[in-house]
């Protein structure tokens, strides 16, 4: 296959998919290695950013999606095709220990929390954020919880690797689930990432 | 971050500094009394005369790593290395570094200082998390919208109970199972599912009452029938609909709606 056919199915692909597209997808689909399709990508992407386009291929939930910039939000927004509300600070931390200790009953993030989280979690659940992934071989047989790729799209994150680092101790917490230590900056370090704050 | 200094028998210093000796074990937390430095704190911050809200919050934070330090100095009778695992409590910029250096051997901490440390812990990848939501929310990713509930699709002016009632209808005109003590084939309701969606694949809708007909229709293929039915509206893959009350309640098919995964 050709550069430009692939380069110009690739953007294709990724346009009209309404979930991350993986290279390794690509790769089957065209027939090509997924570290070709990967470049590929990245050459699209330097493409998008050196003309100055309103959009850009993110890498979140282990594949590629076509996003808009964040200088462009506000004419989104104007649009009035709905914006996302920002998650209120209860659901922010009961997400975090969720992504960071799935999978886990309501009871285990009731006991770290110290307060009720049925609320919190019906809400993540609706959004989408939070799935039941099974449950529990103990008494009672509790539902455990985890996060979805929409939690990855959420916040842009690659995987859950990717998810900020917890430092030191954590390791030796019981139950604790310590990541290693994130590869934050990998051969996708072309993907742009929102400005903080 | 609070400077206000504090004198105690052997150990001089800010409150911050005090906190963090005695998880360090630096200072020994049986000859501190919390109750007399913090009173001393008050003192000073009184003398000192308005105090402004940082110092306020500074001290608060402070007294609060000290007490949970003090706790966690007396609180876990283990006789011997009881180097804390990791740094104090609110200080910024403490933690980092001084975490990989205790080989594991405080694995038996409390459940109350696990779960401090716990939830300490998450305090700065809450932060991290919610830095990140703000500076998505700018992004406005491919379909993404509505990233809301991809839930249950309520039946369009039909209500639970109307379908319950259709389903009665249905097995009024037909007779109870017979030889039901006999093993009856195995009824699939997924193959139920594909029955409905491929027959509304090829007439666009269906009357409630054609799901039912066929062959020699037994009440408990009634039942499989009628729970893939409602199964394919929980997926969103299929809609009920009555145009009129008392009409014919129509299932129709979902476009677009097989797709589940993100």
């Amino acid at each position: 296959m050709e550069y430009k056919e692939a380069r110009a199915a690739i953007e294709a692909m990724v346009f009209a998919s309404p979930r991350p597209v993986t290279a390794r997808e690509m790769g089957e689909i065209l027939g090509i290695d997924p570290r070709t399709a990967d470049t590929i990508v990245d050459d699209l992407r330097r493409e998008y950013d050196e003309e100055g386009r309103g959009m850009q291929i993110v890498f979140v939930a282990g594949g590629y999606q076509m996003a808009t910039r964040p200088a462009h939000a506000d004419y989104i927004a104007r649009l009035n095709v709905g914006t996302r509300q920002a998650l209120s600070r209860a659901a922010l931390e009961t997400v975090a220990m969720i992504a960071y200790k799935q999978p886990i009953t309501r009871a285990e993030l009731e006991t770290i929390r110290g307060v009720r989280v049925d609320g919190v979690l019906s809400t993540l659940i609706e959004r989408g954020l939070v799935r039941p992934v099974g449950r529990k071989k103990a008494p009672g047989r509790p539902v455990l919880y985890g996060t979805t790729p929409e939690f990855l799209r959420w916040f842009g994150l690659a995987s859950l690797d990717d998810l900020p680092p917890i430092e030191g101790d954590a390791a030796t917490l019981p139950g604790f689930r310590l990541r290693s230590a994130p590869r934050r900056s990998s051969r996708r370090g072309g993907v742009e990432r929102p400005a903080r704050g | 971050m609070t400077t206000i200094p504090v004198n105690v028998s052997g150990f001089s210093g800010t409150l911050e500094d005090l906190a963090r000796a005695i998880e360090k074990g630096d200072a020994d937390a049986r000859s501190v009394s919390v109750h007399e430095v913090i009173r001393a704190c008050f003192d000073e911050l009184e003398r000192s005369g308005e105090p402004g809200l940082d110092e306020v919050g500074g001290l608060l934070a402070a007294a609060s790593a000290l007490v949970a330090a003090k706790a966690k100095a007396l609180l876990p009778p283990e006789p011997e290395a009881d180097e804390p695992p990791g740094a104090s409590g609110e200080g910024e910029g403490v933690a980092e570094g001084e975490g990989g250096d205790n080989g594991g051997e405080d694995d038996g901490n409390s459940a109350l200082i696990a779960h401090l440390m716990e939830y300490r812990i998450f305090k700065e990848a809450v932060e991290e998390l919610a830095r990140r939501d703000e500076a998505w929310r700018l992004v406005y990713l491919r379909n993404s919208f509505p990233s809301g509930p991809r839930s249950v699709r309520p039946p369009e002016g039909v209500s639970l109970s109307d379908l319950i009632q259709a389903l009665r209808r249905v097995l009024e005109g037909i007779p109870e199972d017979e030889f039901t003590a006999l093993p009856t084939d195995d009824l699939s309701i997924e193959e139920k599912m594909d029955t409905i969606l491929i027959r509304l694949r090829q007439k666009g809708k269906l009357v409630f009452r054609e799901l039912f007909d066929g062959p020699v229709i037994t009440r408990s293929e009634v039942i499989a029938v009628f729970l893939a039915l409602l199964e394919l509206i929980r997926l969103a893959k299929a809609v009920v609909r009555q145009d009129a009350h008392f009409g014919e309640i129509l299932i129709l098919p979902v476009v677009g709606g097989s797709d589940h995964g993100v």
